[in-house]
C-alpha cells in the first residue's frame, strides 16, 4: 500500500467515525465516548510497555487516581478545570514516585510491584471512606458541561490527536528511539550514553499522566464514581486492549479500545446470558491466535509498501550447525 | 349489480357497526409502559439475580392481567448489569437510550446500582433500586431515583437492637470482607456497638480475595471476645465457616444478612449447624409468615423451579424485586408515566407490598419503619429457623 493510500485510510477513518453521532443513537455514542476515553489509558500502556518495554499491572490505580482526585474535588466545589489540572497531576507525581523504586525492577519483579500498586490504590479508595465515600460511591460529580455530541468530539480529537503525536513519537523521532533502545537492550543504550533511568522515570511519568487523564474523563463524563471501577481485573482489562491493539502500536490501541468496548454490549442481542461473555472470549482468542502482533500488527503490515515486502530479505549465512552430542563422549 | 352494491352498502354499515365498540375501547385502550430490570444475570451473584428475574415477571404478569396499573401494561426488559458498575452503567444506558424505557428497577450489588442511579438521573427516568442497600443511594442520585429496600445503617440499627436482645455480651469483635458490604457494616455497628457501651476488642476486614481466615481466626482465640459479629457475603463467609468450625472455635457467631438462606445452607449447613450461627434476615419461610407471603410463595415457588429448572425456596431479594414492580404499577395507576408524575408519586407511595410497608422518607429512602427484621439461625441438621 502507497503511503498515500495508508493516509486516505486514516482519513477515511477518522472521517467514519466523527459521523457516528448522524448514525447512531444515545446508546451507542455513549459507548464510543467511553471507547475513545478508555484509548488514553490503553495509549499509556502503549508509551509504558510498547516503547519502553515495562510491564505494568497497575494502570488502574492511575486512572483510579485522576478519577477521584478530579470527582472529590468537583464534589468539594472546585471550579472542573482546576479539579481536572489535580487530576491529571496527582497520579502523575505518583507515577513519577512509583518509577523511582520500579525503574530498577525487571521481568516478573516489576510486574508484581506495579500490580502490588495497583491493589494499593484499590484499597485505598475503598478504605478512605471519609474522603471518597469508599464502597458507597461518590455521586452528583460536576462535568464540564458538554452534551454528549460535544463530549464525542473532544473525546474524538484528543484521541486521534494523541493517537498521531504517539505514532509520529515512535517512528520519527530521537525520543522515540532511544525509548525503544531501552526496550531492547538496556545495556547497550547506557553504554551509547542513554540515562537509562532517567528515560524510565519520563516513561512512567508520562504513562502515569495519560492514565490519569482517562480517569479525570471518565469521572466528568459519568459524574460517579465507585472503587469497583478501578481494580486490578480493570488493569489487565487494559492491558487486554493493549495486547489485541498490538501493544506499541497506538493505532491498534484506538481501535482496540472502540472494538472491545463495543463488542461486549453488542452481544448483549445473544441474550443475557453467559452465552455472550463466551463468545466474547473466544473473540479475543482467535484474534491472538490469527493476529499474535495484534490490529497494530495487522496494520503495519497493511502499510508497508508491496514493494518492500516482495523484495527478497539479503541472505544471511547460516549458522554452523550444532553438534548433537558432546565431542568424545560415547553417545 | 343493484344487489351487489347493496350488499356492499349493508357489509360497510354493519362493519361500522361492529367497529364502533371497537373504536370506543380504542380510545381507552391500555397504554404499554416499558420497564427495565438491570439484574446480575451473569456472573457470581447470578444465583440471585435469575430467580429475581422470575418475581418480576410474575409481577408484570399479575399487574397486566388484574389491571393493577391501571389503564397501563407492563412490558419488562431485562439487561445485565453482572453485579459491576461498568457492566450495569451499559445496561442503563441500553436500557434507556435504546430500548427507550420509563422507569427502571435495579440493580443488585450497591457499585453497580450506583452506576445505574446517575444514569437514570442524568435522563430523569424514575429509578427503584430495591436490593441495594448502601446508605444514601437514592439521596445522592437525586430527585427521579428511590431506595425501596432499608438502608445499611438502618438494617444493622436494627440488628444491633436484636443481638442486644438475643445474646448476653460485653465485648465483640468485628470482622468484614472488605467490600461495600462489609465496610459500611463495620463503620455502623462498632459505632452503634460502643454507643451501647459494648467493647470492640478486634476490628479486622479482610480483602474479599483472600480465602484463608486463619491468621484471623487466631487473632480472634486471642482477643477473646464474648460474640463474633461479621460481614462477609456468600461465598466468602462460607469459607469463614469453615475455618471457624474447623478450628473448633466456641465463641458464638452472628453473621449480618448477605448469606443467602438455603444455598449458604447447601454449602456449609453442618459447619453453621454446629456453631449455631445466628444471622439478621428480611425473610424466612416459615409457618407463621403473612397471608401476603404465603400467597407469594405459592404462586412464585413453582414458577421459579420451571424457569430455573430446580427448586429455588423464596428469599428476600425476590419479593422485594416482586415488590419494586409493583410498587411501580401502584406509582403509574395514580399518576400516569411522565416521569415528573411518576417520580412525584412514588414519593407519595403508601403501598402494602408481600414483604414491607412501603413510604418514603425527604430523601426518598424507604422508611425502615414497614419492615420486618428477624434472625435466623442455622439447625444442627442443617435447616433453618427463625429465632423467637
Amino acid at each position: 500500500m502507497s503511503e498515500t493510500s495508508a493516509w486516505i485510510l486514516r482519513a477515511l477513518f477518522v472521517a467514519v467515525l466523527a459521523t457516528l453521532p448522524f448514525l447512531v443513537n444515545g446508546y451507542w455514542l455513549n459507548m464510543a465516548i467511553l471507547a475513545l476515553i478508555y484509548s488514553l489509558v490503553v495509549y499509556s500502556i502503549t508509551v509504558l510497555t510498547g516503547f519502553t518495554g515495562l510491564l505494568s499491572f497497575g494502570q488502574a490505580g492511575f486512572v483510579g487516581l485522576g478519577g477521584y482526585t478530579y470527582g472529590v474535588l468537583s464534589v468539594k466545589g472546585v471550579d472542573p478545570a482546576a479539579a481536572a489540572a489535580w487530576g491529571l497531576l496527582v497520579p502523575t507525581v505518583a507515577g513519577f514516585l512509583l518509577g523511582l523504586p520500579a525503574a530498577r525492577l525487571r521481568g516478573h519483579y516489576l510486574a508484581i510491584g506495579t500490580l502490588g500498586f495497583g491493589v494499593l490504590v484499590g484499597q485505598m479508595l475503598n478504605n478512605m471512606v471519609d474522603v471518597t465515600r469508599g464502597p458507597m460511591g461518590l455521586l452528583g460529580i460536576k462535568s464540564f458541561g458538554f452534551d454528549r455530541v460535544t463530549w464525542f468530539y473532544f473525546v474524538l480529537a484528543l484521541a486521534v490527536g494523541l493517537c498521531a503525536a504517539l505514532e509520529y513519537l515512535d517512528r520519527r523521532t530521537f525520543l522515540g528511539v532511544v525509548l525503544k533502545s531501552v526496550k531492547y537492550d538496556e545495556i547497550s543504550a547506557s553504554a551509547s550514553g542513554i540515562g537509562v533511568f532517567a528515560v524510565k522515570l519520563l516513561a512512567f511519568s508520562a504513562s502515569a499522566f495519560l492514565a490519569g487523564s482517562c480517569g479525570v474523563l471518565l469521572a466528568a463524563y459519568m459524574r460517579f464514581l465507585t472503587p469497583d471501577l478501578f481494580i486490578s481485573a480493570e488493569s489487565f482489562r487494559y492491558l487486554m486492549m493493549s495486547v489485541v491493539g498490538g501493544v506499541g502500536s497506538a493505532s491498534g490501541a484506538i481501535i482496540s479500545s472502540l472494538i472491545l468496548t463495543a463488542v461486549p454490549e453488542a452481544l448483549r442481542a445473544f441474550g443475557e446470558t453467559n452465552v455472550r461473555l463466551l463468545v466474547y472470549g473466544l473473540m479475543v482468542l482467535f484474534v491472538l491466535w490469527f493476529l499474535p502482533g495484534g490490529i497494530g500488527g495487522l496494520i503495519d503490515r497493511l502499510m508497508t509498501p508491496v514493494r518492500r515486502r516482495i523484495t527478497p530479505r539479503p541472505r544471511v549465512a547460516e549458522p554452523a550447525p550444532q553438534p548433537t552430542s558432546l565431542p568424545g563422549r560415547a553417545s | 349489480m343493484r344487489l351487489t352494491a347493496l350488499t356492499l352498502l349493508a357489509t360497510l354499515c354493519g362493519g361500522g357497526l361492529l367497529a364502533m365498540p371497537t373504536l370506543a375501547n380504542a380510545q381507552t385502550a391500555t397504554e404499554t409502559v416499558k420497564v427495565g430490570v438491570i439484574l446480575p444475570l451473569t456472573g457470581n451473584t447470578a444465583w440471585g439475580g435469575r430467580p429475581a428475574k422470575v418475581a418480576a415477571e410474575l409481577a408484570a404478569a399479575e399487574v397486566n392481567a388484574k389491571g393493577l396499573a391501571g389503564k397501563y401494561k407492563l412490558d419488562l426488559v431485562f439487561a445485565d448489569g453482572a453485579c459491576e458498575p461498568r457492566t450495569s452503567y451499559g445496561a442503563a444506558e441500553k436500557l434507556i437510550n435504546e430500548d427507550r424505557v420509563q422507569v427502571m428497577i435495579g440493580e443488585w450489588c450497591s457499585s453497580a446500582s450506583v452506576a445505574a442511579a446517575q444514569v437514570a438521573a442524568d435522563a430523569k427516568v424514575p429509578m427503584v433500586v430495591q436490593i441495594s442497600t448502601a446508605d444514601g443511594i437514592a439521596k445522592n442520585a437525586g430527585p427521579y431515583v428511590f431506595q425501596s429496600i432499608m438502608q445499611n445503617g438502618e438494617v444493622q440499627e436494627r440488628e444491633a437492637e436484636l443481638l442486644l436482645q438475643k445474646f448476653q455480651f460485653k465485648t465483640a469483635a468485628i470482622l468484614v470482607e472488605n467490600n461495600d458490604f462489609g465496610l459500611s457494616f463495620r463503620k455502623n455497628i462498632r459505632e452503634i456497638l460502643e454507643r451501647k457501651g459494648i467493647k470492640v476488642v478486634l476490628d479486622i476486614p479482610q480483602d474479599r480475595h483472600d480465602v484463608n481466615w486463619y491468621s484471623i481466626i487466631t487473632s480472634i482465640q486471642g482477643a477473646n471476645p464474648d460474640i463474633v459479629v461479621a460481614s462477609i457475603s456468600a461465598g466468602q463467609a462460607a469459607n469463614f465457616v469453615k475455618q471457624y468450625a474447623e478450628s473448633n472455635m466456641k465463641t458464638p457467631l452472628f453473621f449480618d444478612y448477605p448469606p443467602p438462606p438455603y444455598i449458604f445452607e447447601k454449602q456449609v449447613g453442618e459447619q453453621a449447624g454446629k456453631l449455631g450461627l445466628v444471622r439478621g434476615a428480611f425473610f424466612l419461610k416459615n409457618p407463621d409468615m403473612s397471608q401476603r407471603e404465603k400467597d407469594f410463595v405459592a404462586a412464585f415457588e413453582p414458577r421459579a423451579e420451571k424457569e430455573l429448572g430446580a427448586p429455588h425456596p423464596t428469599v428476600h431479594w425476590d419479593i422485594v424485586t416482586y415488590d419494586a414492580v409493583m410498587l411501580v404499577a401502584d406509582a403509574l395507576k395514580r399518576a400516569g408515566a411522565k416521569p415528573d408524575d411518576l417520580a412525584a408519586a412514588l414519593a407519595k407511595a403508601d403501598y402494602q407490598g408481600v414483604l414491607a410497608h412501603y413510604q418514603f422518607d425527604a430523601d426518598r429512602g424507604v422508611k425502615p419503619e414497614g419492615f420486618e427484621f428477624v434472625f435466623i439461625r442455622t439447625t444442627p441438621e442443617g435447616g433453618l429457623e427463625v429465632v423467637k
